[in-house]
C-alpha cells in the first residue's frame, strides 16, 4: 500500500516539467519508484543523459510543496489519487503506451471501473437524431451494467451521461480541466448527478483550465480506460475521429452509427464504418464485440430478469390526443408547433396538454424555437 | 399704464395659469434705462420674444409704444419658458397701450407664438392648457388653431383658433362673428379606434397568435423569440388592434402627454392605443423621460398603449434599469433639485430577441454560427428584473415561403378583440374595489386568492419546475397566465390542461438555452 509520502513523492514527480511520458519511464524502470528518483545520485542521473533543469527540480523542495498544496485542495473537494502503483488504477489504461502517471478522481470510481466500460463520443453540435441516439444507447447499455464513459462535451457526450443516468447505470465523465473546474459550465447539475452515480476522471491538476491542447490528451484517457469507443455523430474534421484513431492505437473495439448520406454530421462515423468499424444499430451490436465473459454476463442477464424500466415506459398509458401527437413526432427531425396544431386539429388547450403530458412521461422532448422531438 | 393678461404654462402633463401683467412708463428724455424688461424668471426664448412682437404688432397695423415697457410673469418664483407667450404680451402690449377696446380681460386665457408678420404658430400642451383654463373658472380660451382641435374637447369652455395677431384683437374687441370651435367628442372616438395593421394579413403562426391574444386578455407583458425575417415586429404592430377600445377618459389622459411633448398638433385627440417602439440606442432619459424641465420619454408615450422594444439584448443596461418603475408602478418620476414632476406610464411590454446573436439558433433552414458561450453572454444581457416582469416568452417561428402563399387570411382584429374586452370584463368585475385591473397586475396575495389549483395541477407544476429547468420564480407568472387562459373560456375554476399550456410559455426558463 501506498504511504502518503509516496503518493506525495508521485504528485511531486507528475509535477516536474519536461518530464514526458518516455524519461518518466525511463527514470521509474531505472529508480524504481519516484522516492528514489528524488534521492538518486546526481552523476548517475547526469549519465543517463537526464537534463540539468530536471535534475534541478529532482534536487529541489519545489515539486513537493506544490504537491503538498495540490492534496490539501484536493481533500477540500473531496477527490481523490490514483498513482500508476496503485492497485486501483485503471488496468486498461495501465496498458496503453501513454498512461497518465497520476489521476485525480472525484466520486466513485472503484464501483465506475467494476464494471465493463464503453466510451461514447461524438460532435458538439449534434443533430436531434444524434442526440437521441446517444441517449438511447447511453441508456440501453449502462441499464444493463456497461459504464459510460465520455467527455462532458456538448452534443453527444453530455447526451450519453444523460442517458446513462436515465438507465440508472453509472457513467464515468473524463475532463479537459482540474476536478475544480466544470466545463462547459452548463452542466453543473449534470457534473453533481455524475459524481453520485459515476465518477469524473482528470489527469489535470486543480485549476487547471479548459485549454484547447488538454483535449487530446483527455481523448487518449476516454479510449484507454474503455472496451471500445462508439462515435455516434463527427463531422470529416472533428475531435471525436482522432479519438477513434487512438482506439486502433490502443487496439481498442471501433463503433460507429450511421446516418444519412447528405447529413454532414455523420460523415465521420460512416467513414469509420468503410474502413472497418462496427455498424451499431442497437446495444446488442456493441455486446457482441466486448470479450466472452463479459458478454456472456450480460446476455444471460438480459434472458433472466425482464428489464423493468423498459416496459415501465411502454406500460404507463396514454390519452387518445397524447396517442394522436406522439405518432406525428419523429426521433430524426423536430415538429413545430404549429404544424401540429394543423395535422391533429386539436385546440390549444388540448394539444399543450398533450405536449406537456408526453414531455413528463419522456416520451418527446421540447426544443428552442417550440419544436418537437420523439425520444427514442 | 398697466394692463393685464392671463396666459399658460405647462408643467409635467398639466398647466397652470400665469398672470401676464403690462406696464408702461413714459420714458424720460435721453434716458439710458432699457425700454424693455421681462421679469418672472423667463428663459431664453421667451426674452427672445421682445423682437417678435416688436415686428409682429408693427406688421400689423399696430403702433409699439415708445415707452418703457415692463412685462411680468408671475407667479415670479416659477421658471416660465417656451414661446407659448408671445401672444399674451403682445396682447397686453396692445391693451396697455389703448388698442383694446375692453379695460381687462379677466375670463380669458390666450396662448401662441408670433411670427414676425403677426401670424400665430402652434404652443405645446393644448389639452392641458385648455383644462386648466376651465379649472380656473375661465370662460374663454383663444389659442392657435393647429392646437384648437384638442383644446376644444373640454367641455364648459369657449375655444376660439386664431390664426394671426389681428383676429385676436378683432375677437377681443368683439369685432368679428368668429364663434368658438364646436367639436362632437363622440363621433371623434367613434371613429377611432381605426388601426391600419390588422391581424388578418399575418398568415400561419397559429401558436404566436394565440399567445398574443393570451397575453393581451391578460394585460401579460410578452416576449417574442425568433429569427430575423420570422414577423415579430409585425405580430407586434398589431397588437393595440386587439386591445379594448380607448375610452375617453384614456384617450384625454394621452392626448395630455402627446400633446405636451409636441405630437397633437392639427390631430385633435389620441384615438387610437399609441404604439411606441424606440430604437435600441435609446437614451435613458429618452426612455424614461428627462431634461432639464422635464419632458414625457417613450414609457408616457406608450400609456395606456404598448412598447415595443425590438432587438431587446441591444438596449444598454443601464437603460433596461429605468424601466423597474414604470413597469412596477404604471408612472415615472422624474427629480429635479427644485422640482419632482411624474408621468403616468402604464403599457404593455412586447419585447423581441433573436435566439442567439446570428438568429438561427435551432433554425431547420439555416445553419447558426454562434458558439454556445457567445449565446449564453446573449441571452444572459436579458436576465434579471426586466425579464421577471415578462409572463409570457412566445417563440416566432420562421415562416417558409409555402406557408406564406398557402394559409388562408387569419381571424381578423376585430373577432380577436371581441374576445379580449369580454376577458377583461370578467377581470374587470373580479378586481372590482381592488387597485388593479387586469389579471397581470396580481400581487402574490391576490394570487393565492384567485388563481388556486388543485392537487393534481399542483404536482403538474411542480414537477414542471424540476424536469424542465424552471426557475422557482416562474410558479406565480404560470399561475397567473393560467387564471387568464380560464377567463378565456369562462371557466371559473383553473383546470390542469390550463396549467399545461401556462407551462408552455416559459421558454427562456428552460435549460436549453444555458
Amino acid at each position: 500500500m501506498n504511504s502518503q509520502t509516496d503518493i506525495l513523492d508521485w504528485l511531486a514527480f507528475s509535477f516536474i516539467t519536461g518530464v514526458g511520458s518516455r524519461t518518466a519511464a525511463m527514470l521509474l524502470d531505472k529508480f524504481g519508484s519516484p522516492t528514489d528518483c528524488f534521492n538518486a545520485n546526481v552523476h548517475t542521473l547526469e549519465t543517463l543523459g537526464i537534463k540539468r533543469e530536471i535534475i534541478d527540480q529532482l534536487k529541489s523542495i519545489e515539486p513537493r510543496l506544490r504537491a503538498e498544496a495540490e492534496l490539501k485542495q484536493l481533500e477540500n473537494l473531496s477527490g481523490t489519487i490514483l498513482t500508476l502503483d496503485d492497485d486501483d488504477y485503471p488496468p486498461l489504461l495501465k496498458e496503453t503506451y501513454d498512461p497518465p502517471i497520476v489521476l485525480f478522481a472525484s466520486g466513485d470510481i472503484q464501483r465506475a471501473l467494476a464494471q465493463p466500460a464503453l466510451a461514447v463520443v461524438g460532435s458538439r453540435h449534434c443533430s436531434t437524431y444524434g442526440r437521441n441516439v446517444a441517449e438511447m444507447l447511453g441508456r440501453e447499455l449502462a441499464m444493463r451494467g456497461v459504464t459510460i464513459v465520455s467527455g462532458l462535451a456538448r452534443g453527444i457526450d453530455s447526451a450519453a451521461h444523460q442517458g446513462a443516468l436515465d438507465g440508472k447505470g453509472l457513467t464515468l465523465a473524463v475532463m479537459g480541466t482540474g476536478l475544480d473546474a466544470v466545463y462547459p459550465k452548463e452542466n453543473k447539475k449534470l457534473v453533481e448527478k455524475i459524481r453520485e452515480n459515476g465518477a469524473l476522471l482528470t489527469e489535470f491538476p486543480i485549476g487547471t483550465p479548459p485549454l484547447p491542447q488538454n483535449f487530446p490528451f483527455r481523448n487518449r484517457i476516454i479510449s484507454g480506460i474503455s472496451l471500445g469507443v462508439l462515435i455516434v455523430e463527427g463531422a470529416e474534421r472533428s475531435g471525436s475521429l482522432i479519438t477513434a484513431r487512438m482506439a486502433y492505437e490502443q487496439d481498442r473495439e471501433v463503433f460507429a452509427v450511421p446516418g444519412n448520406i447528405t447529413s454532414a454530421k455523420s460523415f465521420g462515423p460512416n467513414y469509420l464504418i468503410k474502413d472497418g468499424a462496427k455498424l451499431v444499430q442497437s446495444w446488442q451490436d456493441v455486446v457482441e464485440e466486448f470479450p466472452f465473459e463479459v458478454k456472456t454476463q450480460i446476455l444471460s442477464a438480459e434472458r433472466n430478469e425482464k428489464i423493468p424500466t423498459q416496459l415501465a415506459i411502454d406500460e404507463i398509458s396514454l390519452s387518445e390526443n397524447e396517442k394522436k401527437v406522439l405518432a406525428l413526432l419523429k426521433p430524426d427531425e423536430s415538429l413545430h408547433i404549429d404544424k401540429l396544431t394543423e395535422l391533429t386539429k386539436l385546440n390549444f388547450g388540448e394539444l399543450n396538454d398533450a405536449l406537456f403530458n408526453l414531455e413528463m412521461k419522456e416520451r418527446i422532448k421540447q426544443l428552442p424555437g417550440k419544436h418537437f422531438a420523439r425520444k427514442l | 399704464m398697466l394692463f393685464k393678461t392671463l396666459s399658460a404654462a405647462v408643467f409635467g402633463i398639466d398647466a397652470f395659469v400665469v398672470d401676464v401683467e403690462i406696464d408702461l412708463t413714459p420714458k424720460a428724455g435721453d434716458s439710458l434705462v432699457p425700454t424693455f424688461t421681462m421679469v418672472g424668471l423667463p428663459d431664453a426664448a421667451v426674452r427672445e420674444s421682445r423682437e417678435r412682437i416688436r415686428a409682429a404688432i408693427n406688421n400689423c397695423g399696430f403702433f409699439f409704444p415708445i415707452h418703457r415697457v415692463t412685462v411680468n410673469l408671475a407667479p415670479a418664483d416659477i421658471k416660465k419658458e417656451g414661446s407659448s407667450f408671445d401672444l399674451p404680451i403682445a396682447i397686453g402690449i396692445l391693451g396697455a397701450n389703448g388698442d383694446l377696446k375692453c379695460e381687462a380681460l379677466e375670463d380669458t386665457l390666450i396662448v401662441g407664438e408670433l411670427s414676425l408678420d403677426g401670424r400665430l404658430r402652434p404652443v405645446k400642451g393644448g389639452l392641458p392648457i385648455a383644462v386648466a383654463t376651465r379649472q380656473k373658472g375661465l370662460k374663454r380660451l383663444l389659442i392657435p388653431e393647429e392646437n384648437a382641435l384638442e383644446a376644444a374637447v373640454v367641455n364648459g369652455l369657449d375655444v376660439y383658433a386664431v390664426s394671426d395677431l389681428q383676429s385676436v384683437v378683432a375677437i377681443l374687441n368683439g369685432d368679428t362673428d368668429q364663434s368658438p370651435m364646436i367639436i362632437d367628442t363622440q363621433s371623434l372616438l367613434a371613429d377611432s379606434n381605426y388601426y391600419s395593421e390588422d391581424f388578418r394579413e399575418v398568415r400561419g403562426q397559429a401558436n404566436a397568435k394565440r399567445a398574443l391574444e393570451v397575453a393581451t386578455c391578460g394585460g401579460h407583458n410578452i416576449l417574442l423569440i425568433g429569427p430575423p425575417g420570422s414577423g415579430k415586429t409585425m405580430l407586434a404592430k398589431r397588437v393595440p388592434s386587439i386591445l379594448p377600445p380607448l375610452q375617453f377618459e384614456e384617450a384625454i389622459e394621452c392626448t395630455k402627454i402627446h400633446s405636451v411633448a409636441g405630437f397633437t398638433e392639427k390631430r385633435g385627440i389620441v384615438s387610437t392605443r399609441p404604439f411606441r417602439a424606440p430604437h435600441h440606442t435609446i437614451s435613458d432619459a429618452g426612455l424614461i423621460g428627462g431634461g432639464a424641465v422635464p419632458r414625457p420619454g417613450e414609457v408616457s408615450l406608450a400609456h395606456n398603449g404598448v412598447l415595443f422594444l425590438d432587438e431587446l439584448p441591444e438596449f444598454e443596461r443601464n437603460v433596461l434599469e429605468v424601466m423597474r418603475q414604470p413597469l412596477e408602478d404604471g408612472r415615472v418620476t422624474i427629480s429635479r433639485a427644485s422640482m419632482s414632476l411624474t408621468f403616468p406610464a402604464r403599457f404593455m411590454l412586447a419585447a423581441a430577441m433573436n435566439p442567439c446573436p446570428c438568429g438561427y439558433f435551432n433554425d431547420p433552414t439555416r445553419e447558426c454560427k454562434c458558439s454556445p458561450m457567445q449565446i449564453q453572454r446573449y441571452v444572459s444581457k436579458i436576465s434579471g428584473p426586466l425579464l421577471d416582469r415578462i409572463d409570457i416568452h412566445i417563440d416566432v417561428p420562421a415562416v417558409k415561403f409555402a406557408e406564406l402563399s398557402n394559409d388562408e387570411p387569419g381571424e381578423s382584429s376585430k373577432a380577436i378583440r371581441e374576445r379580449v374586452v369580454q376577458t377583461r370584463g370578467i377581470q374587470r368585475e373580479r378586481f372590482h374595489g381592488e387597485k388593479i385591473f387586469c389579471n397581470a397586475q396580481m400581487s402574490p396575495r391576490l394570487i393565492r386568492k384567485y388563481c388556486q389549483i388543485d392537487a393534481r395541477s399542483k404536482s403538474m407544476l411542480e414537477n414542471a419546475l424540476t424536469r424542465l429547468g424552471l426557475s422557482a420564480r416562474a410558479y406565480d407568472r404560470i399561475l397567473k397566465v393560467s387564471r387568464t387562459l380560464a377567463d378565456i373560456e369562462g371557466k371559473d375554476a383553473i383546470e390542469p390542461y390550463h396549467v399545461s399550456e401556462a407551462i408552455q410559455y416559459r421558454s427562456l426558463d428552460r435549460n436549453y438555452w444555458a
